[in-house]
């Protein structure tokens, strides 16, 4: 599973450390200027400059005097119910039955003999639901009040003593609460699908022995491996399943419980690298497009070590759970049938001048790609200390203060091991299975909830379609923010701004190839122009959500627990843009006619 | 009002049912009538009559045809999105998802061929090379293979992936690096056999059953290849040039011959293996291949062609005999003086050169048969025409089958095939293969006595079959000899058995036109069938247990009774005959570097051998170049007399 380094930070190293906070309130200032600035110049078109600022500071005040203050949450929630109701009236709930038969049709294309079919299935229910989710509240909330004004019903709830507020909260309430029921009926019908797709049960095929681990029989293609009295098989396609051992007449017996699928709390270390001569260094690229993971080369004074924070007994245990998702790279295929090698070195972060405190002696592994490589470090290691051969104790000795270092070496000549951060993880506990489930359809949630929130925001000043096309677009722009970035980063590759696009669709030109219009100031005046464009297109993604770092989904299909401080982020984040879909809506609900 | 929208609604109806009728025509679908499906609309028709109705192609799949209607005619851009996908998932290395989208895109284009070939082929070359262990990237091979099959299912008609799959099975298990692993791994695999059997290589377990009575790679791939050669004979078209398509199935064969003696199965098993071998060959060689210039030929007629070819040359020059003059007199007339000079001197009158050109100037003037044609009397012009138009049709078809055996390399592959059944070659093999084994268990002694074997054997192959020398055999023996050389910590002397064939390849991978070399190797293809008694012998040299040093005595050779005249010790006679600056013992690098220059041939009496060698000298011709290149370094200038 891939992991960016934002994705490590705590909350509070994301709020505080690395300017969350702070960008946030950047954020929500130039939206204020702006905003302000915009609806000046509109009242001023209508009212004249004196009566225009008289307006929107008259709109500005009411808000924060009256409207806010004086906001009710029981009418407040009589609005919700009333769109909640409506969401019923217009059929909304067939969105369940478009879902179920999804899933009815999705085993067809849903491989369970795969590598580790769990993440195809969660992957498929999670992105279905996300999808449908996303565009159920795009339909619901971008309709809702346009029609009500078309129809004039508006009428009915604005001659009442309704405030604009509460107009405004009560749709993206009430539409929150029918997305809700129907992403839990999703949740749990996703949950079923999964469970009925990969349940699957093994028989003992060899009973383990002091000597020699056991084997469960095959099914779905693969067996698990048991250790003599291990209450647990070993992973295999991502899952593991219990083991009862019963004595029965002198004999033990072995039943095999149902597959789990683990949701493992990590703890991951901070990465860093050294160079051929042990200087630190940003590690190597070997060649692969991707640069999400470095590489050290064999048998040079090249590693890379990380820095583990709170390793204690408390949470660890007697012994230490550590997991590697290393690759080699060869550069001779020497030896075939042997895998590459590397060493794990424990060390105390500390150093006294030049000597090291403590380290465990090397201990040397083999890797093993695209699979987790599962070790179980024992407490008492031989090791060094101050450069003397003794036992030492890996929390005693190694991480007195809960700090301690991993370094990796590759052992190999002419041969390479890459890693990135998240290749290298404490393994702390693991937390159930529908834990995490549910916290990923907590994430889905949230992303309904931006959009339900965009999508009021627009409907108060915009026809029904014409909002479903402005929600839409900070949708798609939220999605594809990466694609813009990419015009910017690398312009060769881009194939062009959008005119220059278009215009290589018409010719069928890639986008290695020159533009070659003939004429060498209209391919210039069409960059320049597609420039501009993009640079306005790439400022507005800055104000919408990225849906990208929003989705959670590889958490749960890889089965990683979500971290607690990353969902807060999300948390967050969502929350700062409901509140701009909020107030950005109430001051156009305001200057509409229709309200109060 | 009414109406009129009333004669609006009739007008409507009415435009809808003209806009019917031609769409009734051409989509009207065909009607099943005793079995078959028959009459439809003209697209109806055009499907059944080029047989590219979903029936026709291949299995029709409920999940692909509901998904391909599911994006509502937005296919093409689905499909670019997934492949988008797919290429991503590679690099960042999400091999499952990677896997998972190639899923859905066969579902989406099943009938696209290009998507089985290239994707089967980055799952099996480009993915299973990212991985460390072999036994992971055996398993991506099959997850390729097992794509190019899912692919067959849904394009029964398309031969291209049956071959595919011949070629993915044999070259990818049996010729990359791991491919002992590899080939090791496909025996066990019985889940896998099982697979292919109900995939349809019912015959897997009858006819791909290797050396030790398990499934064998190459045999399995050969299999692949059979099956798309039946869909070829079913009518199916074969996009691929058709001699490297047809060659492919008689190469497994040969293949899995060289795999297994690699393996070191060298007996009787290895010996039939080369036998069908060659056997697969010969029938590869009568099957009639369709050439880019639209003729079809035989690979294996040429010997045939040549003969014919030179029959009517000679009949159409007997023709023309009389003319000849006439015809040169009036060509006189057109050429330059040099050219008049040549035609007018009598041929001893002139210098070598000025033979040569004269020579090639008449064959030029006279080459132009339709012109030479309308100087022969009216009588015998429609004869002759005949002839000169037979003579073009054959030049082009020699040309055409030349061609061609040379795009499969023919002539090696059949002499190769022959060879490696004979017992001499056998012994040679598991000779070396041997001392290899003495070389890893650290027995030198014994290791230097199987090569030093080995070596005679490989002579005596080199000799019988010359073009061995050019191949990929005689660099494995290069290898050998290496290997050799450093075990022994010796250097090549002049009196090592093969050293005309190291000398002689040396200046072959050097890339030089070295006229020497080229006479010593058409001197030993003159000899070459003299030698055949001596490859009748293998009993002889099978002798494992008895040393045969590189310096036989003759009571070695008498009771080995094979008349090989062993290589001589440097003689100082030898050492005086020698150029100046090159000694006997000389060494001779094994590498590509210029090699020495080879001797001008030398007939020292004293060098000769003082046993049987003068009885075995005199059945060779006299003063052969044979005769003077084996004298060279004391090789054997001569064998058993040939049975005349």
């Amino acid at each position: 599973m891939r992991l960016e380094t934002e994705q490590f930070w705590t909350f509070y190293e994301w709020f505080i450390t690395n300017n969350g906070l702070l960008n946030g309130f950047l954020l929500a200032l130039v939206l204020i200027a702006l905003g302000f600035v915009l609806s000046y110049l509109v009242a001023m078109l209508r009212y004249g400059p004196g009566e225009g600022f008289y307006v929107i500071s008259k709109n500005i005040r009411d808000l924060f005097v009256r409207d806010l203050p004086n906001t009710s949450m029981r009418r407040t929630y009589a609005i919700g119910k009333l769109a909640f109701k409506e969401a019923i009236r217009r059929k909304v709930l067939a969105v369940v039955g478009i879902f179920i038969v999804g899933l009815m049709f999705a085993g067809w294309y849903l491989d369970p003999s795969s590598d580790v079919p769990v993440r195809l299935y969660i992957s498929f229910v999670l992105t279905t639901t996300n999808y449908l989710v996303l565009l159920l509240g795009l339909y619901l909330a971008t309709f809702s009040l346009p029609t009500d004004i078309k129809n004039k019903t508006i009428y009915t709830i604005t001659t009442k003593p309704v405030r604009a507020t509460e107009i405004v909260l009560g749709r993206i309430l009430g539409f929150g609460m029918i997305g809700t029921v129907i992403l839990t009926v999703l949740g749990l019908l996703s949950f079923v699908f999964v469970w009925r797709g990969l349940r699957h049960s093994h028989e003992l095929e060899r009973a383990p022995t002091v000597a020699e681990e056991g084997l469960t029989t095959e099914d779905l293609r693969h067996t698990h491996s048991l250790r003599d009295g291990a209450t647990r098989t070993f992973e295999s396609k991502g899952h593991y399943h219990p083991i009862i051992a019963t004595e029965e007449n002198g004999e033990i017996k072995y039943e095999i419980g149902p597959p789990r699928w683990p949701a493992k709390v990590p703890v991951y270390g901070s990465l860093r690298f050294t160079d051929r001569d042990g200087q630190l260094s940003e590690g190597l690229n070997v060649g692969y497009i991707s640069e999400y993971q470095k590489y050290i080369a064999g048998a040079t004074l090249m590693s890379a070590s990380w820095t583990f924070d709170g390793v204690t007994p408390d949470k660890f245990g007697d012994s230490l759970r550590l997991e590697m998702t290393l690759s080699a790279f060869r550069t001779v295929k020497g030896d075939i049938v042997t895998p590459v090698k590397g060493t794990l070195i424990f060390r105390r972060p500390e150093i006294e001048g030049d000597t090291v405190i403590a380290e465990s002696e090397r201990i040397s592994f083999e890797v093993k790609e695209f699979a987790v490589d599962e070790y179980e470090i024992p407490r008492k290691l031989n090791g060094f200390k101050n450069n003397e051969a003794a036992e030492i104790d890996l929390y005693e000795d190694l991480a007195p203060n809960g700090q301690l270092e991993v370094i990796v070496r590759c052992e190999d000549t002419g041969q390479y091991l890459g890693m990135a951060q998240a290749d290298l993880l404490l393994r702390a506990d693991d937390r159930p299975f529908s834990y995490n489930f549910f916290k990923g359809y907590v994430s889905i949630w949230l992303q309904m909830m931006i959009i339900v929130s965009f999508g009021v925001m627009f409907s108060t000043f915009l026809s029904g379609p014409v909002a479903i096309v402005a929600t839409m677009a900070t949708l798609m722009l939220g999605f594809f923010s990466g694609a813009i970035e990419l015009y910017f980063e690398k312009p060769e590759f881009s194939g062009g701004g959008p005119i220059e696009a278009s215009i290589r669709m018409v010719t069928q030109k890639g986008a290695m190839h020159d533009l070659d219009l003939g004429n060498n100031a209209l391919e210039k005046a069409i960059q320049n122009i597609d420039m501009v464009i993009m640079h306005s297109v790439r400022l507005l993604t800055g104000a919408v959500p990225n849906f990208n770092t929003l989705g959670t989904s590889d958490f749960v299909a890889y089965g990683v627990d979500l971290f607690d401080g990353l969902l807060l982020r999300h948390i967050v984040i969502s929350f700062g843009y409901f509140i701009m879909a909020f107030t950005v809506g109430y001051f156009f609900l305001k200057t509409r006619e229709i309200a109060a | 009002m009414n109406n009129k929208l009333f004669v609006r609604k009739l007008f409507y109806i009415g435009a809808i049912a003209v806009l019917l009728l031609p769409l009734y025509l051409l989509g009207q679908p065909s009607v099943k009538q005793n079995g078959q499906l028959a009459g439809g609309g003209e697209l109806a028709e055009m499907r059944s009559r080029y047989r590219i109705g979903q029936a026709d192609l291949g299995q029709i799949d409920p999940a692909s045809e509901s998904m391909r209607l599911a994006t509502l005619g937005m296919r093409g851009i689905a499909s670019a999105w997934l492949w988008q996908k797919a290429e991503y998932y590679k690099e960042e290395k999400y091999f499952d998802r990677f896997s998972a989208t190639l899923n859905q895109i066969a579902l989406l284009q099943p009938h696209f061929i290009k998507v089985w070939e290239s994707q089967a082929h980055n799952l099996s070359y480009n993915v299973s090379h990212e991985f460390d262990d072999y036994r992971q990237r055996y398993a991506w091979v099959k997850k390729g293979i097992d794509y190019l099959i899912r692919g067959t299912k849904y394009n029964e008609r398309e031969p291209i992936l049956q071959w595919h799959l011949g070629w993915y099975t044999n070259h990818k298990l049996g010729r990359s690096d791991e491919k002992a692993q590899f080939r090791e791994l496909y025996r066990n695999d019985t889940e896998f056999h099982n697979s292919l059997i109900s995939e349809g290589l019912s015959n897997l377990r009858s006819e791909a059953m290797g050396a030790d009575r398990k499934p064998d790679n190459w045999l399995t791939g050969r299999l692949w290849y059979l099956k798309a050669y039946d869909l070829v004979n079913a009518g199916a078209l074969i996009k691929k040039n058709e001699v490297h398509f047809y060659a492919e199935a008689p190469w497994s064969q040969m293949y899995y011959s060289e795999a297994i003696q690699e393996e070191g199965i060298l007996d009787d098993r290895s010996r039939f293996a080369w036998s069908r071998a060659n056997e697969s060959w010969r029938e590869f060689g009568n099957r009639e291949i369709l050439t880019s210039w639209g003729d079809r030929v035989q690979l294996r007629a040429l010997d045939r062609l040549n003969k014919e070819l030179k029959d009517k040359i000679t009949k159409f020059d007997e023709l023309i005999k009389p003319i000849v003059p006439e015809v040169l007199k009036a060509a006189r007339e057109s050429m330059n003086d040099d050219g008049k000079f040549l035609i007018d001197t009598p041929e001893n009158q002139l210098s070598l050169e000025q033979l040569q050109a004269k020579k090639e100037l008449l064959a030029a003037t006279l080459s132009n048969r339709f012109e030479v044609i309308r100087y022969l009397p009216a009588t015998q012009r429609s004869e002759a025409i005949t002839l000169a138009s037979a003579i073009r049709v054959a030049e082009d078809e020699v040309m055409h089958t030349a061609q061609y055996r040379d795009m499969c390399n023919y002539n090696y592959w059949d002499l190769r095939s022959r060879a490696e059944q004979s017992p001499v070659t056998l012994a040679a093999r598991r000779q070396i293969y041997e001392a290899d084994q003495f070389i890893a268990s650290a027995d030198l002694l014994a290791a230097t006595k199987r090569y030093e074997k080995a070596w005679l054997n490989w002579n005596a192959v080199f000799r019988r079959y010359p073009d061995m020398m050019k191949e990929t055999v005689a660099e494995e023996v290069l290898k050998a000899i290496n290997r050799y050389l450093s075990a022994t910590d010796q250097e090549i002397r002049k009196d090592f058995v093969l050293y005309d064939f190291m000398r002689y390849r040396s200046i072959y991978d050097g890339n030089k036109a070295d006229y020497d070399n080229a006479q010593y190797f058409n001197q030993l293809m003159y000899e070459a069938d003299r030698w055949e008694s001596a490859m009748d012998q293998p009993a002889l040299l099978e002798n494992d247990h008895v040393p045969l040093p590189v310096d036989w005595t003759e009571a070695d050779m008498e009771r080995t009774s094979v008349k090989f005249l062993p290589p001589k010790p440097a003689s100082k006679a030898a050492e005086e005959s020698a150029p100046s600056g090159e000694t006997p013992n000389q060494p001779l690098s094994t590498s590509n570097k210029e090699p020495n220059p080879p001797e001008a041939p030398q007939v020292n009496e004293s060098t000769k051998p003082a046993t049987d060698a003068g009885a075995a000298t005199q059945g060779a011709p006299d003063s052969t170049p044979a005769d003077d290149v084996s004298d060279v370094g004391g090789r054997p200038p001569a064998l058993q007399p040939p049975e005349e």
